[in-house]
């Protein structure tokens, strides 16, 4: 029997998906308009659902052996609701009138495959759905069949997103042999309670998979490429969908952190780390097709420091706050608008302090001075951060403090006055800031040049160089060398046939022949020999003397 | 006898008769010649469609016909799920490379003869599958192979050909003798032919002699499934062969070293005996995975790049049999089926792109996508089941030879290794899809469309493919089924 819940549930789910189709096939239907009624039905749907509350589904279908379930609660449904606005937005405020058929087709496939990913209670369907997203979001970057580079980066897009579904294949499958089920819920829990060894490999993977899904610096790459090779609404699956994707993994697994110290703090540091890291690396990155990136990227890090202290009731606000932070900044591209953003940080920023308020007593201090340090760099950073590249690049020369001139003041105070002015505030403050932004710029600009383009983007060119000469020569020594070692074994058996053969099949004969010759010329010499003598017939009486010597033997 | 026992030495009579009549119609031209290979492989094909009912009530159906009664021999058959599964796969790709081989040119000249012989390729297989007596196993074994080195021999392209079907013939029947020896030592202990019968025997052997016949029979059936570094014959044979005789060997007949290992040592020996070779087992089929995809990312031959990739996927296969649990065995099994479809479909499109292109350089064939959409379609979702993306086929049986690993409690590091080495096929697959579909636009010479009677069967495949990956369900039954007489029935 089908109630409410589960009829609206449908709806949201197969609406795009029909949507996608009739994009597809019909070629006279408008893509844009039918995106965009897919979605108002999304929306509304969604919102029918959140005011009926949680709900558990049992479809009756079985994938694997395993039961479909589905689990309907607010967090997830609220992120989804806040894509699904998003992406209008982005859509409307769009300066392109028309979405093209095949961005249409991925968006509404996306909306059914991330919906299926959030609500999935079988965790090998949701990985699945993860993939299909995965797939989606590099499929967006393809817009022809004739500029090769789109496919480049389709194929280094989709490379890194297997590697994070990979990565979390893992981690189901280790908990999966424990648990026996695919049940999310169970398997959480039991993967909470493993034995240390399979644990670890069980955080590896997952650990991976969301820094791949996060698009955390490094393991973000493919955020950028998708930022720089499709249109701002097919933007949304990369740039949207697939992080929150990625914090709702987080999310769910948050009790498989908290179960190990180790893993609190390896998710701390691996937070803080690189969030400080990023801080200097996106200096240049700022303006261009990877600031997106590197901002989601530096907030996504505040946010596993979030999940790796007690607390997860608030993470699906926090979640949203992130998100509507991921509009603006996509926003801001078109708009030019720098202030939205940063009241819109407020709330997560103060759940972050709440967060650290309460658990102080529970870290290290270190981790407690590293939590704040990494805060505030990024903060500063943040709020500042379309200012600062203004006075940087802009090479302004700081205001020199007006010399004071007054009634009350001597040349020498006025003089004293002004030195101060000019060693410390103008050779120190101002020229010193202005040197160390300097050195910053260079610092930044280094990092920028070793790590970000010698490193990851140069180095992966030149790690993709070296497998494929390894592969080369793999296949140069290797699988030629196989090749002429079998030769070479087959050369040298068919060597000792040839000389077997030579030897018994056709020496042999040829020798027989010659005794055989020999043996006829040697009687025929020796018969001529004997004939050609004259014939003696005194030698004749020998057998007859013999034989009378015979006679007489008998009769003596 | 019941009906059903008789119904089953029709899979192979209806096979010879289509012989007999090819070989007496001499005059047969291609199209006459094709219906007979095609009909009489449908027939060979319905068949077991309609034993499937009767085995869903009994767990298998035997046929048995005294033969050489001296020597205990007997043509006896037995069709149970795990010879089901392998049967079925063997009969449709032949079926389908008979309805290939209409558009292409191969088999124009001696028509007749070149359905004979795909006919008794496809014997060879189902009789391989099917017998359970040692004598016939070994004939119908030696058939297979004798059929596909005369299709490589005559029909083979370029002159190299004879060099290659000799390799092809040495490499795989040294595998065959090895197998050889463990019948016959068998054979001699036991004083019978009837494989039924061996396995309650077996355990009287004495330990050494166990090892020793389950290594020669590992390193036996490893040829016939072209695993590093017995692989040496497979991309060269795959590569001469005419393009329907490609698709039988990498689709069906690598799949029946699966079927030897699960048929010999894995329903004769115990779970005990084979659990020292259970890493060594996973390694090699680790190392075959690893090695395949690397050489199919340097190879530029279009065709040698799916023949590499067949010694990968065999590879994930090996390490499934390795890890000795019911989920990889499961997932072995699966990916031998998936895998035919897929390389059955890879192959039907590299047929297309050589007919179209005349070229098999990769480097010089690009951006076939926009003019030929169907093809593009259908070479996506043949990459992408290759790379185990879901739904389709793939990801189902590599999940579950995954799962096995992690079951097998052997190395979590190891099976992790295999996991994220299937990153390597993504890499190669994409590669192929890539450089062929896009960039720069070949010249317009080329025909406008390609040609309908191979794209048919080409699409009909990529459907087969979608509607398997989307409905595991029967083939994972099967899979589960077939393992009963495994380990002696311990599953």
């Amino acid at each position: 029997m089908i109630d409410t819940s589960m009829a609206f549930f449908l709806l949201i789910m197969f609406i795009p998906l029909i949507s996608g189709f009739v994009v597809v096939f019909i070629e006279s239907a408008n893509p844009r308009k039918i995106l965009l009624i897919s979605l108002g039905c999304t929306i509304i749907c969604t919102i029918a659902m959140l005011l009926l509350g949680d709900k558990a589904f049992e479809t009756g279908l079985s994938f694997m052996r395993e039961p479909i379930t589905f689990s309907v609660s607010t967090t997830p449904l609220l992120l989804f609701f806040v894509n699904a606005i998003a992406l209008v937005l982005l859509i409307l405020t769009s300066s392109e009138r028309d979405v093209s058929r095949l961005h249409a087709t991925v968006l509404n496939f996306a909306l059914t495959f991330g919906f299926v990913a959030l609500m999935s209670g079988q965790f090998m369907i949701r990985y699945i759905a993860l993939d299909v997203v995965g797939l989606l979001v590099a499929t967006s970057v393809l817009s022809t069949f004739s500029d090769s580079r789109h496919f480049k980066d389709f194929f280094l897009i989709f490379q890194v997103l297997r590697l994070g579904d990979l990565s979390l294949l893992v981690s189901i499958l280790l908990i999966n042999r424990q648990a026996g089920t695919l049940d999310i819920t169970r398997m959480i829990n039991v993967g909470a309670q493993m034995s240390p060894g399979p644990r670890a490999w069980v955080f590896a993977g997952f650990m991976l998979a969301i820094l791949i899904k996060l698009a955390i610096w490094p393991f973000g790459i493919w955020l950028g490429r998708a930022r720089r090779s499709t249109s701002r609404e097919a933007f949304w699956v990369s740039g949207f969908l697939m992080p929150t994707l990625g914090y709702y993994l987080l999310y769910r697994i948050a009790p498989i952190i908290h179960a190990s110290g180790l893993f609190q703090y390896i998710t701390l540091f691996i937070g803080l780390s690189f969030a400080i890291l990023l801080v200097f690396v996106s200096h240049l990155g700022l303006v261009g097709e990877y600031r997106f990136y590197h901002m989601g990227s530096i907030y996504s890090c505040l946010v596993l420091e979030v999940v790796a202290l007690p607390g997860v009731e608030w993470l699906g606000y926090y979640f949203v706050g992130l998100i509507l932070y991921r509009l603006f900044l996509a926003l801001q591209a078109e708009f030019r608008n720098t202030l939205y953003d940063r009241f819109v940080l407020l709330f997560p920023f103060l759940i972050n302090v709440a967060l650290l308020l309460r658990n102080t007593g529970n870290l290290p201090f270190w981790m407690v001075i590293g939590w704040v340090g990494a805060a505030l760099v990024v903060g500063f950073w943040d709020w500042q951060r379309f200012s600062k590249p203004r006075i940087i690049h802009g090479k302004q020369q700081p205001k020199t403090e007006q010399a004071l001139d007054g009634p009350f003041f001597g040349d020498r105070l006025i003089n004293t006055a002004s030195w101060l002015n000019q060693i410390v505030e103008n050779k120190f403050f101002s020229d010193g800031i202005l040197k160390f932004s300097g050195s910053f710029v260079r610092f930044t600009q280094w990092l920028h040049q070793k790590i970000e383009i010698e490193l990851f983007s140069d180095g992966i060119v030149k790690l993709s160089r070296f497998f494929v000469s390894v592969a080369d020569w793999i296949q140069g020594k290797v699988e030629h060398g196989f090749e002429n070692s079998w030769t070479w074994i087959g050369q040298k058996m068919m060597n000792i046939s040839e000389v077997a053969w030579f030897t018994l099949e056709n020496e042999a004969p040829e020798k027989t022949d010659q005794i055989v010759d020999g043996t006829i010329q040697s009687i025929r010499d020796y018969d001529q020999q004997v004939l050609k003598k004259t014939l003696r017939w005194d030698l004749a009486l020998i057998p007859l003397f013999l034989i009378l010597i015979l006679v007489f033997l008998i009769i003596l | 006898m019941e009906y059903y026992e008789m119904l089953l030495p029709g899979i192979t009579v209806v096979p010879i008769i289509g012989v007999v009549v090819l070989l007496i119609w001499r005059k047969a031209n291609k199209k006459q010649a094709a219906i007979i290979g095609i009909l009489s492989e449908s027939v060979a094909l319905v068949i077991p469609l309609v034993l499937l009912s009767v085995l869903r009530r009994n767990e298998s159906i035997v046929f048995s016909l005294p033969w050489i009664p001296n020597m205990g021999v007997s043509f006896r058959l037995s069709l149970n799920w795990l010879s089901l599964t392998f049967l079925m796969t063997e009969v449709i790709v032949t079926l389908v490379a008979m309805v290939y081989s209409l558009g292409e040119k191969t088999g124009e000249k001696h028509s007749n003869y070149y359905y004979a012989l795909l006919l008794l390729f496809s014997l060879g297989m189902s009789g391989t599958t099917l017998s359970d007596d040692v004598f016939l196993f070994y004939i119908f074994w030696e058939l297979m192979l004798v059929a596909s080195v005369l299709l490589i021999l005559v029909w083979g392209h370029g002159e190299i050909r004879f060099k290659v079907a000799l390799k092809y013939f040495i490499f795989t029947h040294l595998g065959s003798l090895m197998v050889l020896v463990c019948l016959i030592t068998m054979y001699v202990n036991f004083g019978t032919a009837n494989m039924t019968e061996w396995m309650a025997q077996v355990s009287s052997l004495p330990v050494n002699m166990q090892v020793f016949m389950i290594i020669f029979f590992l390193i036996g059936f490893s040829v016939k499934m072209a695993i590093f570094p017995l692989h040496i014959w497979l991309p060269d044979a795959h590569t001469v062969a005419p393009m329907p005789v490609t698709i039988i060997l990498a689709a069906a007949m690598l799949s029946m070293g699966t079927y030897g290992i699960l048929r010999f040592p894995f329903t004769f020996f115990t779970l005990e005996r084979l659990q020292p070779f259970a890493i060594w087992m996973m390694l090699a089929g680790l190392v075959s995975e690893v090695y395949g995809a690397l050489m199919a990312l340097a190879e530029k031959d279009i065709k040698r790049i799916i023949a590499f990739s067949s010694v990968s996927q065999m590879g994930y296969i090996l390490f499934g049999l390795g890890t000795l649990t019911i989920r990889g065995m499961q997932g072995a099994i699966m990916h031998v089926v998936y895998h035919a479809i897929i390389k059955g479909l890879l192959f039907m499109v590299v047929g297309i792109l050589i007919a179209i292109t005349n070229e098999r350089d990769i480097q010089k064939i690009s951006g076939l996508g926009f003019k030929f959409p169907a093809l593009c379609i259908s070479a996506a979702i043949g990459v992408l089941g290759i790379s185990g993306m879901p739904p389709l086929g793939i990801f189902n049986s590599e999940w579950m030879i995954f799962a096995g690993g992690f079951d097998s409690g052997v190395s979590i590091a190891l099976t992790v290794m295999t996991l994220i080495g299937s990153l390597l096929t993504v890499i190669y697959a994409l590669r192929f899809f890539g450089s062929i579909f896009f960039g720069k636009r070949l010249p317009e010479d080329l025909p406008k469309k390609a040609p309908l009677a191979l794209v048919i069967p080409t699409m009909a495949v990529t459907i087969f493919l979608i509607i398997q990956g989307l409905i595991p369900g029967p083939m994972l039954t099967w899979a589960m089924k077939g393992l009963a007489g495994i380990f002696g029935g311990i599953f």
